[in-house]
């Protein structure tokens, strides 16, 4: 296999490639990343069982056809570090040859007949949206759903497509986060209704995928694997098994206390009031009244803050308690001017609505 | 390697091919015989046969992609979880510390959390999780649920040397399989395939009660380890008090010294591992001697040596036999089990080889502890 890089081109594709492989691994072979090229396309994929990648690369000159693996990080390195536009790579039976303009590099690689297949977009598409449209509603659920929890199913985000819509829904069982995103075509009949659960890590992968204005993202979900294939790059993943919670049941629809709220003027007041918590004492506590909000905190021999808003506001006056980080959360990821708080007791969730898309409910803490 | 060509298991292979075949193999099996008799090897086998995509009379074709993925090690759906794994946990805490249980995080990581996913191109994924008597309750409890009713028609299989340190719940999740201790010609049969001469591989067998593993990893000719055992029987044979604190010193520098060969050769495998298995060899042999010197007081030189385990050191033993009674070599046997006990549990080896020579003196300064 010969082939020409434009270097530029080869580090950024990379890049992204290389997030995928694992750091440690008990099979060496899947720290190299698979380079294959025939007639006039290359591409460049990686795979930790669990998540593939696999990246068409532009700029490339074919001069000899074939595939090869090479370790991942010696070759990004490498790539990193040059100056030349163009790399020539040349890869006889295992070993890789890197030519620069004054520089020669021998790195020694594996059979490419070892390497796991990792799966291509084939076949028609079940979902079809714009990517940077679903990596907005990637953003808004992926921080609320579960780090560290025994229910494995709440360590992915949810997906729903029914007809023209796909409603995404992230959960760690103290918030909750649902983005409803407008499709560009109908989803296929055949996963309507269906629900599929794709891990956090590979969503976070399709959230870094550099995206243009008009890129196109399809998605195919088939033998227990999501294949989303956006532009240049396939990402294809394991699905999370288990039964999501159902979570429509939780979003309350009752509220009458509701308040327009700022967003920058809101995580700033909560991001200060959260400088006078501790472990102990987390909560922040929000006091609703005619003309005002104001954000308090106390933590026991470290002082307290309070933090006052104008706000114009008509319901019942009241009182509440949230986690500040799990506040701040939302906050950074809502890019309206403005969002809706809705309150019902102190005991029930709070409730967050921004455009007419998006709603995260958060439990409230008790500050008594 | 198929299930066809797992030799002296038949009883177990048996169990697990017809269970195959009528469909009803359980989601959960234990493994259980002693160490280096074939457990790992048939769950390897029996684990092709699960993620086979097109299985020949209750076997692995050997032809498909999964088995060609399984033959070629890369099997995104077989799981193999071992103690080291920590080494490549995600978290650094967990990769710098010294693992001497089968740790809770580990099962966590690399068990509980990969069993969620859905497999990749079988029907179903297969866990093989070695060394599960050192599972301490903690992470048995961790277990159960998965045990219980694993996710994605997933398949565990637990390989374990001592069934008693499994909990209840554990073991009643599970269907135990036995596996038991191949016979001596067997195992003389391959060492000598491997060059290894006859008699060497004939104590080695005894030694270890039919592990062809034990007796692989022991008969390993750099560094001869059945060397140093002809010598170490020649001094017990002989020893004085007097110079019982330079020989534990003498049996401490050459189990590190094989330690770190053995290390050399393989270099994954724990350290602290392999050096109490160096020390535990050297009890073994003092175990087996003093039951050779039992015999032979029993039922005369001649009849016993056919039957000993050191039958190629006859003079040594009959050295043993006459210094020490029979119920002398028993209460001593005894305490050797003790010494085991202590070196699992990483007492100070130096004490603990001190302590096991003064019992091979004809001194009472070791006496009996009260119970």
């Amino acid at each position: 296999m010969k082939v020409k890089f434009n270097r530029a081109a080869l580090a950024e594709a990379l890049g992204l490639v290389t997030t995928v492989i694992p750091a440690r691994t008990t099979k060496p072979i899947l720290q190299g990343l698979k380079i294959l090229a025939e007639k006039d396309k290359v591409y460049i994929s990686a795979t930790d069982f669990e998540i593939g990648i696999t990246y068409l690369i532009p700029q490339a000159q074919v001069e000899k056809e074939g595939q090869a693996v090479v370790p991942a990080e010696r070759l990004a390195a490498i790539v990193r570090e040059s100056v030349d536009e163009v790399l020539a790579v040349e890869v006889a039976e295992a070993t890789c040859r890197i030519k620069g303009n004054d520089s020669n590099f021998t790195i020694y690689g594996h059979l490419p007949e070892q390497y796991p297949q990792v799966p291509g977009l084939d076949g028609s598409p079940q979902i079809e949206a714009d990517l940077v449209k679903l990596q907005e509603a990637v953003e808004h659920c992926l921080f609320a759903t579960a780090k560290e929890n025994t229910r494995y199913a709440l360590s992915g985000i949810l997906w729903e497509p029914s007809g023209k819509k796909l409603t995404l829904v992230g959960t760690d069982g103290r918030r909750l986060a649902k983005y409803k995103l407008n499709l560009n075509a109908e989803a296929d009949k055949k996963i309507e209704n269906e629900k599929f659960i794709v891990p956090a890590k590979t969503m976070a992968l399709l959230d870094k995928v550099g995206a243009g204005e008009k890129d196109k993202v399809t998605v195919k979900f088939v033998n227990g694997k999501a294949i989303i294939a956006c532009g240049k790059v396939v990402i294809s993943s394991n699905l999370v098994e288990g039964t999501f919670p159902k979570y429509e049941d939780i979003i309350p629809a009752d509220y009458k206390n509701k308040v327009q709220l700022n967003t920058a003027a809101t995580l700033s007041a909560v991001r200060r009031a959260a400088l006078i918590t501790n472990e102990d004492s987390k909560g922040v506590k929000l006091a609703l009244g005619k003309k005002s909000l104001v954000f308090t905190s106390r933590a026991p021999e470290t002082g307290d803050a309070e933090i006052a808003m104008e706000v114009d506001y008509k319901g019942e006056p009241m009182e509440i308690g949230f986690n500040p980080q799990f506040l701040v959360d939302v906050l950074r990821v809502i890019r309206e001017d403005s969002f809706e708080l809705q309150l019902g007791q102190p005991d029930r969730p709070g409730l967050i609505k921004s455009g007419a898309n998006y709603v995260y409910i958060v439990m409230p803490v008790s500050l008594s | 390697m198929n299930l066809s060509e797992i030799f002296c298991q038949a009883k177990a292979v048996d169990t697990l091919t017809r269970a195959f075949g009528a469909g009803k193999s359980a989601h959960a099996y234990i493994f259980e015989g002693i160490e280096g008799v074939g457990k790992y090897t048939t769950a390897q086998a029996f684990a092709k046969l699960l993620l086979c995509q097109s299985p020949v009379k209750n076997d692995s074709c050997g032809k498909c992609p999964s088995c060609t993925a399984f033959e070629a090690e890369s099997h995104p759906d077989f799981h193999h979880v071992y103690k080291e794994l920590n080494k490549i946990s995600k978290l650094p805490e967990h990769r710098k510390k010294q693992v001497f249980e089968l740790p809770i995080y580990v099962i966590k990581e690399f068990l509980i959390e990969k069993v969620q996913l859905k497999p990749s191109f079988s029907a179903s994924k297969v866990f093989v999780v070695s060394e599960t008597e050192e599972l301490n309750a903690e992470s048995q409890n961790a277990l159960l649920k998965v045990l219980e009713e694993p996710p994605n028609k997933s398949f565990i299989i637990l390989l374990c040397t001592k069934l008693d340190n499994l909990l209840p719940t554990t073991r009643s999740r599970c269907q135990i399989v036995h596996f038991g201790p191949l016979s001596e010609n067997i195992i003389i049969e391959k060492l000598s395939a491997k060059g290894i001469d006859k008699a060497e591989s004939k104590f080695w067998a005894r030694l270890f009660g039919g592990s062809l593993g034990q007796a692989e990893f022991y008969s390993n000719p750099q560094p001869s380890f059945y060397k140093i055992k002809k010598d170490f029987l020649n001094r017990i044979s002989k020893l004085q008090l007097g110079e019982v604190v330079d020989f534990a010193q003498w049996i401490n520098s050459t189990a590190s010294e094989f330690t770190t060969a053995w290390l050399k050769l393989n270099p994954d495998a724990n350290k602290s591992d392999l050096g109490r298995q160096a020390k535990r060899a050297f009890v073994s042999i003092l175990i087996s001697a003093f039951t050779d010197a039992m015999k032979m007081s029993f039922t005369g030189a001649p009849a016993a040596q056919e039957k000993m385990t050191n039958f190629d050191q006859p003079g040594a033993i009959k050295q043993l036999a006459e210094r020490f009674a029979p119920e002398a070599c028993a209460e001593r046997i005894e305490r050797f089990f003790e010494s085991i006990r202590y070196i699992d549990a990483a007492v100070n080896e130096k004490l603990v080889f001190e302590h096991l020579l003064l019992n091979c003196t004809e001194s009472d300064i070791v006496k009996e502890r009260s119970h």
